[in-house]
């Protein structure tokens, strides 16, 4: 069974690109449009990583993160920032608030799903 | 007053020395008549007898009466009387020269005059001459000038003036001397004591100021004193000019009156008036005139004491004017003026007191001076009252309150002087109420003034916090901005990179070609939002610094190989090298990349050919780097516009080379906030080199954990 992938995104395109590379490389690729989606779907879903943009509306990313931190049954998935925000602060941020990684956009394709593997522990993707 | 008549010589008894000769005669004349008795006889004889008898008896008992007479007159009288015969024995003494001799007259009779009467001269003390041998050689009487001592029998002393006149017989012979004294011990005495006195008088009126006149009733002057003469007519001219014509022709006749006034009334009087000074100048004159009545108390003469007054006149003068001077000065000064002594009774104040308080002078008179400022002035104004007294002076200022309750503000200064031995406060104040109104005004001016910087200030605040609010917007703007353009270009990037791949399909050449295009310019694009991202971090402060260590080797190797497809692409040659192949630093990494990047990106984009040096040395405290490349070089006039935002050195070279004209500017930028620098050295055609220096360790400050 391949690893499942929670992507957060609500620019269409983008969640395209992403979904594209990450599908391309055997992964299997749950969408949410927004914050609170997403914390919904990791609820039902159980998926082995979030990417999760950091910049939604209704609820942003960071409340996102928080929320599925905040459940026990969620608490082991690793949740990788992937957005366009470009402060410093704004990694640190992240970094503090237990993302277990900070991806800037734009991504690099040819690199992109190297960085993502790292963090999906137990499971790999299917080729 | 007594006049020197009074010192005339009285004659020296002359009517005993008559009684004494007609007593010679009678002693000598009896023999006579008894001898022409005797030789007459005849018929006649009895009624010669008769006659004579009759005649003698007449004559006798005229003689016994004449004796009886003289006797009683020599008896009578207080000279001495001695006479003697020729030969100067006595033959009578009256009872004055037996009590002044101590001889009685029978123990005297037939006795050496100068027995009897013993006389010394009485300077020298020694016996004068005898007067009987003068008298009788010479027939005529001697008088004594000066008195004489007599020596009585007991030894007492009297001062005697004697005269000596000769007695002389029915043929005209002297016949005897007979002397007349006189005691003049005690008239000796009074004289000395009158001449004493009237020296004493003549010393107190010579030398006494005053003068001193006694006149006669027509004004004439019969004494006048040494002071007097000096001013006024000598002393030659007594007796000869009326004091009248020395008084000033304006006063004459009212004095003439006043003097037959007091002539009249017999009362003193006192009158001032003016006389005219022997050398013609005006004296002031105050004197007291008073009648010497004669010993009926009818007016005889008049005393007149006078003094001169003409200094104390002037000095009167001057006093007026002082006074009329200092009145002027105090009505006419600006302010008020008041003199008070310490028990704050009032002595003397100025026209403009009254002005200003409304008080009559009546009023002020009786008012003690606090009574003009209000109550709750009045402590302090009594304290420096006191203050005044105590040290000399003081000032204060404070509010006048007048009659009506008017307030007017007023500088007072006091003063402590003395007048008339008692201590007082003098005070002299002006009004300030027009320095008041100017420093109100003032006041006013500088609160509006601060008003209005406060305003200003408020306004520049807001401009400033509204500017800053600007910044901020612009900033939030460009950092959205690089958002937004950033996720599509998220897009473009990543499907260029993935349709490259060939991840979706076969490409043929001309498709990956112009993909590469796309692509390249899509870098571009994210390298221009970075930049600009970059600027507003640095123009709104926000940059912040990630310090680590890191090995330099491995920043440079990245940068080679970051630059290797432009390198390899342009055929040139990129070298690097490190003088310590194990150096290692603490600072921004990315910063330090981002920099060095931008220093090599720019030395291959302008070189065309021959190679870009990469070199890193170090000393004990920098690392620098330099970036030295063989391209077209930077003309010296651009040199200094180099580091400015915006710029790029040729504008026609931004056809040929593509950036922002922010790349050297934040390049410097970022090296001043690592605490390094940058610079140039570049000549045209043959190359430029830039050169990096930054801390091989920042300092604390900068440190970030």
């Amino acid at each position: 069974m391949s690893a499942k992938i929670l992507l957060a995104e609500d620019n269409a395109t983008n969640r395209y690109l992403e979904t594209f590379l990450l599908e391309k490389a055997g992964y299997t690729v749950i969408h949410a449009l927004n914050g609170a989606e997403a914390f919904r779907l990791a609820l039902a879903a159980r998926p082995d990583l979030v990417l999760m943009d950091l910049q939604m509306p209704e609820m942003d990313g960071y409340e996102s993160a928080r929320r599925i931190h905040a459940e026990p049954q969620l608490a082991g998935t690793p949740i990788v920032a992937v957005t366009s925000f470009a402060m410093t602060r704004d990694r640190e941020k992240a970094l503090q608030l237990g993302f277990a990684g900070y991806i800037e956009k734009p991504i690099q394709p040819h690199t992109f799903v190297a960085e993502i593997s790292q963090f999906i522990t137990g499971k790999a993707a299917s080729t | 007053m007594i006049g020197p008549c009074a010192l005339c010589s009285p004659s020296v008894g002359s009517g005993p020395f008559v009684a004494a000769s007609l007593l010679a005669q009678v002693d000598d004349g009896t023999p006579t008549l008894s001898l022409i008795a005797f030789t007459l006889m005849g018929l006649l004889m009895a009624a010669v007898v008769i006659v004579s008898a009759w005649r003698w008896r007449r004559d006798w008992t005229r003689t016994r009466i004449r004796e009886q007479w003289l006797a009683t007159m020599l008896r009578s009288i207080d000279d001495g009387v001695i006479a003697t015969d020729a030969a100067g024995r006595v033959t009578f003494m009256n009872h004055v020269a037996q009590e002044l001799t101590g001889w009685k007259e029978d123990e005297a009779l037939q006795k050496p005059l100068v027995k009897v009467f013993q006389t010394l001269d009485r300077q020298a003390r020694q016996p004068t001459e005898n007067p009987i041998d003068l008298v009788v050689r010479e027939g005529r009487t001697t008088t004594s000038i000066e008195p004489v001592l007599l020596v009585a029998r007991d030894g007492a002393e009297h001062a005697v003036l004697r005269r000596a006149a000769p007695i002389r017989g029915a043929g005209g012979q002297v016949t005897g001397v007979v002397f007349v004294f006189q005691d003049v011990t005690q008239r000796e005495l009074a004289e000395s004591a009158l001449r004493a006195s009237q020296e004493m008088f003549r010393l107190i009126t010579d030398h006494i100021s005053d003068l001193i006149a006694v006149l006669d009733l027509e004004g004439r002057r019969l004494y006048t004193s040494e002071s007097h003469g000096q001013l006024l007519s000598p002393p030659r001219e007594l007796y000869l000019t009326s004091i009248f014509e020395e008084i000033h022709p304006d006063d004459r006749e009212g004095i003439r009156s006043l003097f037959t006034e007091i002539v009249f009334t017999g009362a003193g009087h006192r009158a001032e008036f003016r006389m005219i000074g022997r050398s013609g100048q005006v004296f002031n004159i105050e004197s007291v005139m008073t009648v010497i009545p004669n010993k009926n108390a009818k007016a005889e003469k008049m005393l007149m004491v006078s003094r001169d007054i003409s200094d104390r006149r002037r000095a009167e003068q001057r006093l007026r004017s002082e006074k009329e001077f200092s009145d002027t000065l105090i009505n006419s000064m600006p302010g008020i003026f008041y003199l008070y002594d310490a028990r704050r009774k009032i002595l003397r104040w100025n026209k403009n007191l009254e002005t200003v308080t409304g008080y009559s002078a009546q009023e002020i008179d009786t008012l003690d001076p606090l009574t003009y400022f209000p109550d709750d002035e009045k402590p302090v104004v009594h304290e420096r009252m006191l203050q005044c007294f105590t040290t000399g002076s003081a000032d204060i200022e404070v509010n006048l309150l007048a009659k009506d309750g008017r307030r007017t503000p007023f500088y007072v200064t006091g003063f402590r002087l003395e007048v008339d031995g008692r201590p007082c406060m003098l005070g002299i104040g002006i009004d300030i109420s027009a320095r008041r109104r100017a420093e109100t005004a003032l006041r006013e001016t500088l609160d509006n003034l601060e008003i209005k910087v406060a305003e200003r200030t408020r306004d520049l605040a807001a401009a400033n916090e509204r500017l800053q609010e600007l910044d901020q917007l612009k900033s939030e703007f460009l950092a959205t901005m690089s958002h937004e353009l950033r996720t599509p270009l998220n897009s473009i990037i990543g499907f260029t990179g993935i349709l490259r791949q060939e991840l979706p399909g076969a490409l043929n050449d001309e498709q990956k070609k112009q993909l590469g295009m796309v692509q390249s310019s899509a870098r571009h694009l994210l390298g221009l939002i970075n930049d600009l991202l970059d600027l507003s971090r640095i123009e709104s402060r926000k940059m912040e610094l990630f310090v680590e260590e890191f090995a330099v080797s491995d920043l440079i190797n990245e940068i080679a190989q970051t630059l290797a497809p432009q390198v390899e692409q342009k055929q040139l040659r990129l070298e690097t090298s490190i003088d310590q192949p194990g150096l290692r630093m603490r600072t921004d990494r990315k910063k330090c990349f981002q920099i060095l990047l931008n220093l090599a990106n720019n030395a291959v984009k302008f070189t065309d050919t021959g190679r870009v040096t990469l070199r890193v040395s170090t000393d004990a405290t920098d690392v620098t780097f330099q970036v030295q490349d063989t391209g077209i070089g930077i003309k010296p006039e651009n040199l200094t516009h180099l580091f400015e935002a915006f710029r790029q050195v040729d504008g026609s070279a931004r056809r040929v080379y593509e950036g922002t004209g922010l790349g050297l500017y934040l390049s410097k930028q970022l090296a001043s906030m690592l605490g390094g620098s940058i610079s140039v050295e570049s000549e045209i055609g043959s190359g430029s080199r830039f050169t990096l220096t930054l801390p091989q360790d920042p300092s604390p400050a900068n440190h970030h954990p």
